[in-house]
C-alpha cells in the first residue's frame, strides 16, 4: 500500500463546526466507508449528515445515532455513526483525533474508514480493530498530516488555518 | 477545487428535513437522558411503537402538531424561530438547535426579553466549568465554601494550565451573606500560586 495514494477528506457538504470536523480516510479498498456513505439512499445520507453536523456542533452522544466508545479499554478512540435502512443498519466506524497539537489543540476531527452492515444487537469488535490498525498506520498518519500539518506561521509564508 | 455548498442549499425539501432530522435528535437525546425507551414513549403518546420509530429513524417533514406533542410527551416545549446569520445564500447550512438551547440556558433561561437584557454577561450554567474547577480544587478548597471558580480560558484546560482564576460566587441556594451569587463576575482574578499551597499538584 503506497502511503500516497491514502487520502483525508472532509464530508462534502456538511457543515463542519468550528472545534470539530468529520471526514474519510480514501484510497484503499480496505477504506469503503465514503463509497457506501455517498451511495446511500437520499433520506438515509441526510440523516446521517444531520447526525455527522450535531457531532461536529459539540453535540453530546446520541447513542442510536453516533457515539465513541470512551470506557472500551482497547479501543477508547473509536466513534460510529449509525443509520437504519428498512430495519438494516449501516454503521460508519473511525477514529478520534487531535491533528494539530501544537497549533489548534482544541481541534478533534473524526476519520472515518469503514462501513459495515449491523444490526442493533451486533458487536463492533471486528470492526474496531480493524479501524485501529488504520489509526496506527503510517499511511493514515501521512494522509492526516498533508491536511493538518501543524506547523506555526512563519515570517515568509503563511499557512492556511485550518476552517470550517 | 470543487466548491460544494452545503447539502440543504439543494432543495427546501432538503433544508425542512435537515431540522426535522435535528428535531428528532433532540428527542432522541432527552429520551437517553431520561432512560424512555420507544415504546414507553409510544405509551405516552398513545401510538405503536412501529410509528415512534418511524419518526424518529426517518423523519421526513414532521408537522407542527406532531413536533408540539413529541416535545410535550418528553417534558419539553417547541418552538419555532427565524434566524439570520448573515448567510442568505445558505452556503453554510442551518445551525443546530442545540446551539440556540444551550445559549438560552447559558443566559439563565430567561423568560422575557427583559430577562435577556437583564443577564449578566459570560454567565451562568456552565457547568462543565464548574464541575471541573471544583473537582480539581476539592483538596484545596474547604468543603463548606461552595465557592466556584472558573478560568477565563478553555473550560478543558486543566488547572495546572490555567493561568488565573476568577471567583465567580457561591453556588447554592442559602448564599451567606456577603458573598455574591453564582454567575455574578467579581474582578479579581486569583492566581494558581494564591490557591495552591507551594509545591503541591492541581
Amino acid at each position: 500500500m503506497s502511503p500516497e495514494a491514502i487520502k483525508f477528506r472532509l464530508v462534502r457538504g456538511m457543515r463542519q463546526g468550528s472545534r470539530r470536523a468529520v471526514g474519510f480516510l480514501v484510497g484503499h479498498e480496505g477504506l469503503n466507508a465514503a463509497e457506501w456513505f455517498y451511495s446511500l439512499k437520499a433520506s438515509r445520507k441526510s440523516f446521517t449528515l444531520v447526525s455527522m453536523e450535531t457531532w461536529a456542533s459539540g453535540g453530546t452522544d446520541i447513542n442510536t445515532r453516533f457515539h465513541g466508545f470512551p470506557n472500551d479499554t482497547e479501543y477508547p478512540l473509536s466513534f460510529v455513526f449509525k443509520t437504519t435502512d428498512n430495519k438494516l443498519g449501516h454503521r460508519f466506524y473511525g477514529y478520534l483525533d487531535n491533528p494539530e497539537p501544537t497549533t489548534n489543540p482544541r481541534l478533534q476531527i473524526c476519520i472515518l474508514c469503514i462501513h459495515a452492515f449491523k444490526n442493533e444487537r451486533d458487536t463492533d469488535r471486528a470492526e474496531l480493530k480493524r479501524v485501529d490498525e488504520w489509526r496506527k498506520s503510517a499511511a493514515a498518519k501521512a494522509a492526516i498530516r498533508i491536511q493538518y500539518p501543524d506547523k506555526k506561521k512563519s515570517e515568509k509564508g503563511k499557512l492556511l488555518p485550518w476552517k470550517p | 477545487m470543487e466548491t460544494v455548498g452545503h447539502w440543504t442549499q439543494q432543495s427546501v425539501d432538503d433544508f425542512v428535513y435537515s431540522i426535522s432530522a435535528s428535531f428528532t435528535g433532540q428527542l432522541e437525546r432527552k429520551m437517553q437522558e431520561k432512560e424512555i425507551s420507544r415504546s414507553e414513549l409510544a405509551a405516552k403518546l398513545d401510538k405503536t411503537t412501529g410509528r415512534v420509530s418511524q419518526v424518529l429513524n426517518d423523519p421526513g417533514n414532521l408537522g407542527l402538531r406532531l413536533i408540539v406533542e413529541y416535545a410535550g410527551s418528553l417534558g419539553m416545549k417547541a418552538s419555532v424561530i427565524a434566524y439570520d446569520d448573515n448567510d442568505p445564500d445558505n452556503t453554510k447550512g442551518p445551525i443546530n438547535p442545540e446551539v440556540f438551547v444551550k445559549s438560552w440556558e447559558k443566559l439563565g433561561r430567561p423568560s422575557d426579553l427583559f430577562e435577556v437584557e437583564d443577564a449578566p454577561l459570560g454567565v451562568a450554567e456552565i457547568p462543565e466549568i464548574t464541575y471541573g474547577i471544583l473537582h480539581g480544587l476539592e483538596h484545596i478548597l474547604p468543603k463548606t465554601m461552595g465557592c466556584v471558580y472558573a478560568s477565563p480560558f478553555d473550560a478543558e484546560m486543566s488547572l495546572s494550565e490555567a493561568p488565573t482564576f476568577q471567583y465567580l460566587g457561591y453556588y447554592g441556594e442559602t448564599k451567606p451573606p456577603g458573598q455574591p451569587q453564582f454567575c455574578e463576575f467579581l474582578n479579581s482574578p486569583i492566581s494558581q500560586e494564591t490557591l495552591l499551597p507551594k509545591g503541591k499538584a492541581a
